[in-house]
């Protein structure tokens, strides 16, 4: 109460706090709406083919770069962490690590199609179905790692406090659905048969 | 001084906070990268493997939700 009446004097009309929660309820809206589109593209994929998955589909690969996202994941919450504690240092050195790891992710996305051209091209029903989830996700991780990287800039500059650092949160939120969406696709792709 | 003895408590209470979420942050990879290891296991032993599959991805799913994303923030209001 104390808190609103002090952003009312000074000409505001919600608070930090009110604008926080809004920000955060806008992205998780976002981020369900986004969800079920990669939901509808997970259901064609069972409907079209069933469990089928090509003996050619190269699993280590496939594991491989889950482990790098991962990895990129863990590197992104530790980057939060730090800003949120007053770390300006360390929330660079690791979303920096992170976006490193999300554009190894995406060279691993590029030999996948590299063979999947090969062995099961978009003609065919798995291709269809393999480079449209892949593509929509490798999609998504672009946008996070630029997403990440905007922060990193913004952090970079000093804009960042443990009070106010929406613009780090909502970019790290966005990024760790992308691990979500790949915690489906990995084995609906590689794993199911 | 004891405004100096104050602002170095405020600090190292800061220091241990960040610490413990690092923790928190490498366990969960952890576990992240077991359960990983456990779908590659369940894809080549068990027929048919995918009610294991679904079940791993989903406890996936809700770590990150859970302790990545903060989803709780949303659930409890909190700041």
């Amino acid at each position: 109460m104390v808190e609103r009446a002090e952003a009312v004097r000074h000409g505001a009309l919600i608070t930090r706090a009110e604008r926080l929660r809004a920000n955060r309820l806008g992205l998780w809206l976002f981020i369900a709406s986004e969800g079920f589109l990669f939901s509808s593209a997970l259901a064609a994929r069972y409907y079209l083919l069933g469990f089928y998955r090509p003996k050619e589909l190269n699993q280590p690969l496939g594991f491989t770069i889950t482990a790098i996202l991962l990895l990129s994941g863990l590197f992104a919450y530790r980057a939060e962490a730090c800003i949120a504690h007053d770390d300006r240092r360390g929330f660079l050195s690791n979303i920096l690590v992170a976006i490193a790891l999300g554009l190894a992710f995406l060279v691993g996305v590029g030999l996948e199609w590299k063979e999947g051209f090969e062995f099961f091209p978009p003609s065919t029903v798995y291709g269809t179905a393999f480079f449209t989830l892949t593509g929509l996700h490798a999609f998504h991780v672009l946008t996070g790692v630029l997403a990440l990287g905007f922060a990193a800039v913004v952090g970079a500059k000093g804009r960042f406090s443990p009070e106010n650092y929406w613009g780090a949160e909502g970019a790290i939120k966005y990024w760790h659905f992308v691990d979500v969406v790949w915690v489906f696709v990995f084995p609906t792709l590689y794993l199911v048969s | 001084m004891d405004h100096d003895v104050a602002v170095m408590e405020v600090v190292a209470e800061r220091v241990t906070a960040r610490k413990r979420k690092l923790r928190l942050g490498l366990a969960v990879f952890i576990g992240l990268f077991a359960l990983t290891v456990v779908e590659w296991w369940a894809a080549h032993a068990l027929r048919p493997a995918t009610p294991a599959l679904a079940a791993l991805a989903l406890g996936k799913a809700w770590l990150i939700l859970e302790y990545y994303m903060h989803f709780h923030q949303i659930r409890a209001g909190e700041e």
